[in-house]
């Protein structure tokens, strides 16, 4: 028998890592951070109220006074974790779900209501101006997001471009191209993948032959781990790791949050004809707020009481929000342009003007 | 009161069916609670409750498809409009489909304010308006979208818009291939869509515009006309049969038009025996049944057959194997009216023989003048796959077959 001579080039391995179980009980040692029971329930405040608002804007949708929407249901840990370990100094680039890392970073629900009822100015975040909007394009974002990074390397800057990308986003040519220059070039960029399993009808497995999606980075040269991403400890722990490794110039990170998601992929959706209802229960049983809320419950943390006043206080504030969004006059056709380039070119100047001619006729 | 009217619940959807009403007139309902079911082209969905107030009355029933921004539940609000409903004066939303507005649906009000609209998109519209399945139809059969004045929402042309244009109704199809119906195709006026109802193809006539849109695209048709003197003809003659007999004839000198020709493959298939498919014109459309191996029947054998397939098209009992697998086909058109014709040849066969009126014809006949009895010939073949000279020499011996006495 003929054998080369061999040796083992590289190895690899994931981690997984997860704090709470199903059930919100505590699997090891809890972080620090889970000391600071003010910031465990503002995490939780969060989760509800980014579940509220969804629901919400569901309903606005089905009786025509929103477009299309696409439901977060089942990943609020994961989006609200991330918020909690992100610097304001920090720049976010979303997917198009994230409402509650844009809650915590302190974008309003009448500017995500804008944004999804067609409005240019709903991408006016006041309190954080230098994160992305929404990124309905597939994995465009990644590219958007190494450049930030590159910008803050060479500027010297103490902070970090993170990233969100779907599992159906890994697919994508940016993806990979994003995560290879980060890597040779060290940039400060933490890549959360939101593995929801589905990419609108395409379950993860169709998706990749690779176990984890995690291990994508290894060919970037890239450290990876996998971690339960409807548990909101380790979400902010993880993130919060891989965040201050990367402002510290520790090089970039790639993150894969496991979670599901419960919702259709959109309003325009009907997931029921693809998936069973077996699976959706089973995942209702793993979902993050009834964890974290029991979790925060064991510890004498939360009550019926609070909980009330905080069903009250979210409705009253997407009450709010709901009325000014729908008391908002509309734009004019101006705002497709404006925003688009510093000088615009003559074609759209001209198509600026078609369109107010248009809009003219149209009252 | 207060009108919910459908919204678009997809992107970019035109209409929706009622699944099923999770509430009645005189029930209250809340805000957000569910409302109905309804079933789009993309997905089942749950429409909630846009505001709280007691139902009056559900515009559709269960099964019903209603176009979006139709009127959907007259409500009694709660409250006077405001909070999260719309109301009339609401500056973003009062003029959307699928919101609430504040007025009756009064079927006056609405002619008004479609008029009103044609009239403003008349003087302004910039370009036609139209959905993208509309605009692939019309393309398809040739249909100005700019003649068209579209009923959906803000003049768009739809679908039913661009059928109600392009698809004649009550009227025979504008190929010659089955024998022409003597009611001409009547070309309707580009300005009255509303005028006729539209009837969707169905049968034989969907099998009809399947078949002749697939020899239209595939067939390089090309047509060949003569006539067949029958001056020599005795008594006692039948014209279907004596045509049969011809083609066989034919087929036995030039057996390339008694073929099938596979694209695909690139290959043909020349036959021994000749089964003649015969256009037979029934009140639903078009029927060919098959009168197999001609060359081996006698005159009596073939008369026979002929009327019992006829009989059974006419009468929709022919089986559908006596509908297929013709190897040669004859339109008989001239029992109506009509002396020449570009019949057309329907895939896989090559060729297709076209009958026409036969009368007397005033004729130079060796420097005489003479009026003898013809029967006008039409013969299309694939030039694909026969050549103009072996067609010749069929219809020749066509000719020549039914020219003979008996």
């Amino acid at each position: 028998m003929l054998m080369s001579a061999h040796t083992v080039a590289a190895r690899f391995e994931i981690p997984y890592r997860a704090c709470l179980d199903a059930d919100g009980n505590p699997i090891g040692p809890l972080p620090s951070f889970a000391q600071d029971a003010q910031l465990l329930r503002d995490m939780y405040r969060m989760m509800v109220r980014a579940r509220a608002f969804d629901a919400k804007a569901v309903n606005l949708q089905r009786t025509g006074k929103l477009g299309t929407y696409p439901s977060c249901l089942g990943q609020e840990a994961t989006h609200v974790g991330v918020g909690a370990a992100m610097d304001p100094e920090d720049v976010l680039f979303t997917v198009y779900r994230e409402i509650g890392t844009k809650f915590w970073r302190g974008v309003d629900m009448y500017r995500i209501l804008l944004y999804w009822g067609g409005d240019e100015r709903g991408t006016l975040y006041e309190r954080c101006p230098q994160d992305f909007p929404f990124c309905v394009p597939i994995g465009s974002q990644m590219p958007q997001a190494a450049g930030a990074a590159l910008a803050m390397q060479i500027r010297g800057e103490r902070r970090c471009a993170l990233a969100f990308v779907g599992d159906g986003g890994t697919s994508q040519g940016a993806f990979y191209e994003a995560i290879n220059f980060a890597g040779a070039r060290s940039l400060p960029l933490v890549c959360v993948i939101v593995n929801n399993r589905w990419a609108i009808s395409v379950p993860v497995e169709r998706q990749t032959a690779a176990q984890t999606l995690a291990q994508k980075a290894i060919a970037a040269g890239i450290p990876a781990l996998q971690i339960d991403g409807n548990d909101v400890l380790v979400v902010r722990e993880t993130v919060g790791e891989a965040l201050e490794r990367a402002r510290s110039g520790g090089g970039p990170s790639v993150i894969e949050a496991l979670t599901y998601r419960i919702a259709d992929h959109t309003t325009s959706d009907d997931a029921s004809r693809y998936r069973t209802s077996e699976e959706v229960q089973e995942a209702w049983a793993r979902e993050p707020v009834v964890r974290l809320g029991r979790y925060l419950r064991a510890r004498r943390l939360w009550d019926d009481a609070a909980e009330e006043t905080l069903k009250r206080e979210c409705s009253d504030e997407i009450e709010a929000a709901v009325r000014r969004y729908l008391a908002t006059p509309k734009q004019s056709t101006d705002a497709m342009f404006d925003y688009l380039m510093a000088e615009p070119p003559a074609s759209l100047q001209l198509q600026r003007e078609q369109a107010r001619r248009y809009a003219a006729t149209r009252g | 009161m207060t009108i919910f009217k459908l919204p678009d619940l997809g992107e970019g959807l035109s209409e929706a069916e009622i699944v099923r009403w999770h509430v009645k007139a005189g029930d209250h309902v809340v805000v957000d609670a569910p409302m109905l079911s309804v079933e789009t082209a993309k997905a089942v969905v749950e429409v909630p409750s846009p505001l709280s107030g007691t139902i009056v009355a559900l515009h559709a029933q269960p099964g019903d498809r209603i176009e979006i921004g139709a009127p959907l539940v007259e409500f009694a609000a709660d409250a006077p409009a405001g909070g999260q409903t719309t109301s009339p004066a609401d500056p973003m939303h009062a003029a959307d489909a699928g919101t609430v507005v504040g007025q009756m649906p009064g079927q006056a009000d609405e002619a008004a304010a479609s008029a009103a609209l044609e009239a403003a998109n008349a003087v302004t519209r910039p370009r036609v308006r139209a959905v993208p399945a509309a605009r692939a139809l019309a393309r398809s059969l040739g249909v100005d979208l700019s003649a068209i004045s579209g009923t959906g929402r803000g003049g768009l042309i739809t679908l039913d818009d661009v059928m109600a244009i392009g698809l004649p109704t009550r009227s025979a199809p504008s190929t010659l291939h089955p024998a022409p119906s003597a009611r001409a195709p009547s070309v309707r006026p580009p300005t009255a869509p509303e005028q006729g109802d539209v009837e969707v193809l169905r049968s034989l006539r969907r099998a009809m515009a399947q078949s002749m849109s697939i020899s239209r695209d595939s067939v390089m048709a090309c047509s060949v006309f003569d006539d067949a003197d029958l001056s020599r003809w005795r008594g006692g003659n039948n014209y279907t049969t004596r045509v049969l007999r011809a083609i066989a004839a034919g087929a036995r000198i030039e057996p390339g038009l008694n073929a099938w020709y596979d694209a695909t493959s690139q290959s043909r298939t020349l036959f021994e025996h000749v089964h003649v498919g015969i256009a037979v014109d029934t009140a639903d459309g078009l029927l060919v049944p098959v009168i197999r191996d001609v060359e081996r029947l006698g005159d009596t054998q073939l008369r026979v057959e002929v009327d019992r397939l006829k009989r059974a098209a006419r009468e929709r009992t022919v089986k559908s194997e006596e509908l297929r697998h013709f190897t040669f086909m004859l339109s008989n058109f001239g029992m109506m009216a009509g002396r020449y014709a570009t019949p057309v040849v329907v895939p896989p066969a090559v060729a297709i023989l076209g009958t026409g009126r036969a009368r007397e014809d005033v004729l130079a006949v060796q420097g005489r003048v003479e009026v003898h009895a013809r029967m006008p010939l039409s013969l299309t073949f694939d030039h694909r796959v026969v050549t103009g000279g072996e067609a010749v020499r069929f219809l020749g011996a066509v000719i020549a077959d039914l020219e003979q006495p008996e």
